[in-house]
This record gives C-alpha cells, sequence and structure tokens, in this order.
C-alpha cells in the first residue's frame, strides 16, 4: 500500500540543480534509506513540511499534498532533524509528556522512555544528558504518536554503539506495525546497516543502489563452496581460493601490492595496510589510515587478489581485512555490523548471508 | 486546525515547569518585589512612587518575561519542534501569554502586599490592571517577535521600560508642554490617573475616559502584534 509518493520532484536554485526530476514510492511496511549529502537532504525535508518552495512535482501523503497540508498531517508524521533542539531545563519525562499532550495521543510514557533506553535518566534535566541519549530522546519524540511516516535525518550521526542498537530496534518494531521510516543520511554504511532499500540522490539524479538479498548471497556461498571441495590443496587459510591458487603458480611475477591513483601518482599499498575496501558508485575505495583512495581494480579483482592475504567479502561493496576486524555486532537478527580496529572505530555493513560463512572461518 | 485548549494547556504547563529553573526569569520576577518591598519601607508615599511598582510589575513581569519566553524559543531552536506538532503559532503564543499574565499578576500582588499600597474599589482597580497586562503581554510578545535571542529582548525592551516605565518620574522635569501632554497620554500615566482618581474616591464616569484611552492602546497593540507577526514569520 503507497503511503507517500514523490512525483516528478525536483529542486532547483536558480541556475543549480540540487536534484532532478525523481520519482518514488514508499509503500507500508518499509525502511528506505536515502542517501545524499546534507544540502540535498534538508532541501528535500523542508520541501516535503512545506518550509521550502518545491521546484517541480509533488509529494503525496496518501492522496493529499503533504507540503500544503503538513500541519494537519502532523499527528500522522514523526520527525527527527538533525539540528532540532530540546528544553534544556526539563526533563525527560516533562518533554516527552509534553509532546503527547501537544499531539494528544494516549501512550504510556514509561514505556515509550524504557523502549529509548532512557529509563535511569528519567529525571535528570537534559541539559545534563549525553549527545547520544539527547538523540533517543529526540527519537522518542518523533515515536512518540506512533506516527505512520517517520523522517529521521541522520539518526545515527556520532551516536555510540547502545544508542545505534536501540535505534535499530525502533526502527525494526515501527516497521513491523506497517509503518513506514524514511530516513536521510549522508553516510552510505549508517544506510545500509539500517536498512536494505537504499538510494542515492544527488544533482545526477536519484539511483538504487542495489544491495545482495538474502538468496542470492546464500547462492553465491553455496557456489563457492562447491568448488573447493573439488581440490583440496593444504593451505594457511581456512578458505582457500583454488583459482587464485592455480592462477599464483601460472603468474608468479604477480605484483602482490595494490595500487591507487592519487592525482598523477600511483600509490603502491601492502596488501596488510588496507583496512577495507568499499565499492562506491562502481569505484573502489581503499582505505588506509583512516583515509581514502580510489583504486581502478574492481570489487571482484580485489578480492580475488586480496584473499590469499586474509581479506573476507562481508558485503556486497565491501572487501574487510578480517585481521582489522575488533567487534561483529548484532543489531538484529536480520542486520550486522563489522567495527574496525581504526583510528575511526569505522563501522561497515556485514550481510545476513554472510555471517555463517564469516562464523566458519573465525572458527566460532 | 481547530483551537484546542489541550494544547495550549500542554504549552502553559511545559513553560510553568521550564519557568521554575530558569533564573533569568526568576530573578526578573523579583525586581518589581524588591522595589515595591524598598519603596514601602521608604514610606515616601508621594503620589508617583506609591503606584510605581504596580507599573514596574506590569511592565518587567508583563513585557520582559513573556518577550524572553518567545525569544527563548527561537534562540534554542526549539520553536522548530513546536511548530512541525500539531500545536498552532496561535496556541503557542496564548500558553504563552496565559502564564506570563499569572506571573503578572502574582507579582502585582506581591507588590501590593510589601509596598502596602491601600487599593481603592477593587473592581475598577482590577479592570483598569487587567486592560493594563493585556497592552504589557502584547508589547511583550512584539518584543519577542522582533528580536532572535534573549538577550536582544533587554536591548530592544529599553526603550520600551524607558517610556512606559520611567516616564512617569521624568514627567516633573519637563517643561514643555506638548511633551507633557504627550507622557500623560501614556498607559502607565493613564493608569496612574486612573489609580489616583480611584483613591481620591472618584466614580467609575470619571474615568471612562482614561479607561477609553487604555482600550485604544491595547487595540493599538494587539494590531500591531498581528502586523508584526505576519510580516516576521514566527520561524
Amino acid at each position: 500500500m503507497k503511503l507517500l509518493q514523490m512525483n516528478q520532484l525536483e529542486k532547483t536554485i536558480g541556475n543549480t540543480i540540487i536534484f532532478p526530476k525523481f520519482d518514488l514510492t514508499l509503500y507500508r511496511n518499509e525502511i528506505v534509506a536515502l542517501q545524499c549529502n546534507n544540502e540535498v537532504g534538508k532541501h528535500l525535508i523542508m520541501m516535503m513540511i512545506g518550509k521550502n518552495n518545491i521546484s517541480n512535482g509533488k509529494v503525496l501523503f496518501e492522496d493529499t499534498e503533504l507540503n500544503k497540508h503538513f500541519k494537519s498531517l502532523s499527528n500522522r508524521i514523526g520527525l527527527s532533524l538533525l539540528d532540532d533542539a530540546l528544553y534544556d531545563r526539563l526533563t525527560p519525562r516533562e518533554f516527552l509528556t509534553f509532546y503527547k499532550n501537544l499531539h494528544d495521543v494516549n501512550i504510556e510514557i514509561d514505556a515509550l522512555i524504557q523502549k529509548i533506553n532512557l529509563i535511569d535518566k528519567v529525571n535528570t534535566k537534559i541539559s545534563k544528558l549525553t549527545f547520544s541519549e539527547k538523540k533517543r530522546l529526540h527519537l522518542g519524540r518523533a515515536i512518540l504518536h506512533q506516527p505512520d511516516l517517520l523522517i529521521l535525518e541522520e539518526p545515527d550521526q556520532n551516536i555510540d554503539i547502545e544508542s545505534k542498537i536501540t535505534l535499530q530496534k525502533v526502527l525494526e518494531d515501527h516497521k513491523q506495525q506497517g509503518r513506514v521510516a524514511l530516513i536521510i543520511t549522508n553516510n552510505y554504511e549508517s544506510a545500509l546497516s539500517m536498512t536494505d532499500t537504499v538510494y542515492r540522490l544527488n544533482e545526477h539524479g536519484l539511483k538504487k543502489i542495489e544491495v545482495m538479498d538474502e538468496e542470492s548471497s546464500q547462492q553465491d556461498i553455496e557456489d563457492e563452496e562447491a568448488q573447493p571441495q573439488q581440490d583440496m590443496l593444504p593451505s594457511e587459510e581456512v578458505r582457500p581460493a583454488p583459482s587464485e591458487k592455480i592462477q599464483n603458480m601460472n603468474n608468479p611475477l604477480r605484483l602482490e601490492k595494490i595500487p591507487a591513483k592519487v592525482d598523477d601518482k600511483i600509490i603502491l599499498f601492502d596488501p596488510t595496510e588496507i583496512v577495507y575496501v568499499e565499492s562506491n558508485d562502481g569505484i573502489s575505495h581503499l582505505h588506509v589510515n583512516g583515509e581514502s583512495f580510489p583504486c581502478a581494480l574492481t570489487l571482484n579483482t580485489l578480492f580475488e587478489r586480496l584473499h590469499p592475504f586474509g581479506f573476507f567479502r562481508c558485503h556486497r561493496s565491501y572487501i574487510v581485512n578480517l585481521q582489522k576486524v575488533r567487534e561483529v555486532i548484532t543489531w538484529t537478527r536480520n542486520s550486522y555490523s563489522l567495527i574496525l580496529d581504526d583510528a575511526k572505530k569505522s563501522s561497515i555493513p556485514l550481510s545476513k548471508g554472510k555471517l555463517n560463512e564469516l562464523k566458519e572461518i573465525m572458527g566460532i | 486546525m481547530i483551537f484546542s485548549f489541550k494544547r495550549v494547556n500542554a504549552i502553559f504547563i511545559k513553560d510553568w515547569k521550564d519557568l521554575q529553573r530558569n533564573s533569568y526569569i526568576l530573578f526578573t520576577l523579583a525586581i518589581p518585589l524588591v522595589f515595591a518591598a524598598m519603596l514601602g519601607r521608604m514610606n515616601a508615599a508621594t503620589d508617583v512612587l506609591s503606584t510605581y511598582p504596580i507599573n514596574l510589575a506590569l511592565i518587567i513581569a508583563g513585557a520582559f518575561i513573556q518577550a524572553a519566553m518567545v525569544a527563548e524559543e527561537k534562540e534554542k531552536n526549539t520553536l522548530r519542534g513546536l511548530l512541525l506538532s500539531p500545536a498552532s503559532t496561535l496556541e503557542i503564543l496564548i500558553g504563552k501569554s496565559a502564564l506570563s499574565g499569572l506571573m503578572t499578576i502574582l507579582v502585582i500582588i506581591g507588590s501590593i502586599i510589601f509596598s502596602g499600597y491601600t487599593v481603592p474599589s477593587l473592581p475598577l482597580f482590577s479592570l483598569s490592571t487587567l486592560l493594563g497586562l493585556v497592552f504589557y503581554l502584547a508589547t511583550g510578545t512584539i518584543l519577542g517577535l522582533l528580536s532572535r535571542t534573549v538577550m536582544e529582548t533587554s536591548i530592544i525592551g529599553m526603550p520600551v521600560l524607558i517610556i512606559f516605565g520611567m516616564s512617569s518620574m521624568f514627567k516633573p522635569m519637563v517643561e514643555n508642554a506638548t511633551l507633557i501632554n504627550i507622557i500623560e497620554l501614556l498607559p502607565n500615566e493613564q493608569l496612574n490617573q486612573i489609580w489616583f482618581g480611584l483613591s481620591d474616591g472618584k466614580g467609575a464616569a470619571d474615568i471612562l475616559m482614561n479607561l477609553f484611552i487604555l482600550f485604544l492602546w491595547v487595540a493599538v497593540s494587539f494590531i500591531l502584534t498581528i502586523v508584526i507577526y505576519k510580516k516576521r514569520r514566527f520561524d
């Protein structure tokens, strides 16, 4: 069932195209993430709530134009924006009670506080909460009136792991109840960790990012598993890749370094230096020491070359150096992340289908 | 969207809880009370000074508190959340006015007790004070709408404080007849004239003209509030 439709939506300022015309429909039981930069995201949200002009097209909530009737629909929409603020001198309970009365809904404040994991801070002044706790309170305010459409801007930016788990649970719950969530984020990884339906919106338009679904990933694993059984070569790796071994023998002069091109230079990286590789817009990016370098090789080629060094394809768009993995986090039954042991404590998504394979490698 | 008293009430309660922990507002509310106590101890019951605490209570509690509450929502960016909720601007402003109105009435009662002012003819006194209160609440709302931060309300509130708060004190010093006439038309002077008249035992008929002028001030401040609200979008 359609809940939100964006028809031929477009935003231009003067001659600059913020984003060109696109169509997007959100159905019930769906969590959709839009990966876009902050400016595009801001414009899109402001257009939806009727604060900015729509250059072209329509935003329909069921059959009403959302931007023109936002106030009357505000009871059905939950919104949490990046620059939202709280009343510093109130406590979380007072704050939520206030919004409960504004929305005139009958809910258990305590249950909500439990849900957003603020039970021990319920009578602390908001000004004394940590950043993550404040973000959880914002989330609580957004879901308080059980809106059909939940719009979250950068919900997991800068928050701690505990809050991320809370966020995932809330989103899962929201989806289970047949509601819709639209997540607008700049961060590709966080988009992927929250949902499988990810779009990228920029000045070139809207593009769906294909995320491997369970069946196909399962298929991949089976295919891979079928191969090594035919020629069991003794090897240091837990999972030998026979094709590579053969290639190695045929081509002994093969370079073990991974080239990346920066401006006019070609930098050669030691495979062990690389923390992870991300494929973004069809280009592989090597993440080394907190920096990212584009690499001309495709993810598949890279994986073939990196596999002997203990790399693992944890996601369709990611290869990770298993030596650098510090934590494996289970958000919900269907979503997992790997926390890496680099300076930024990067988190990268792990496909559900790859979990078993990873467990096997790690010997759990 | 239909006007809802439930939402007005919610805003009232929220602001009431916020106010209890807001030292800026608490100190501001205390100023007229301190003044009243001081004047009461001085026993300087000259005509101007005897009603001065009430005028001061009206302007400080009525106008400045209202302005600070409206401006703080803007400054702290909490207004966005309110405007995206079902609450309308009218409900927000009325909820806030109700609270600052109540606080002003409390402060006026306190000032009367501290300064030892004897209230003449309670119904007429209350009516005139109430008209004054509405005028100052509207002025406070205008100040709040015009300023972006609480700090700014004190700055643009200064002329208001001087004109409406201090003009009675300056009056004896002014010699220009036109200026005196203008000062006498100001709402605080009208209130003074009403209260002195009542103290002198005059009846409703004698102060009708003053009440009418006061009513005009209320009407003008209301229209001005609406115009400024329309011009400057609240957000």
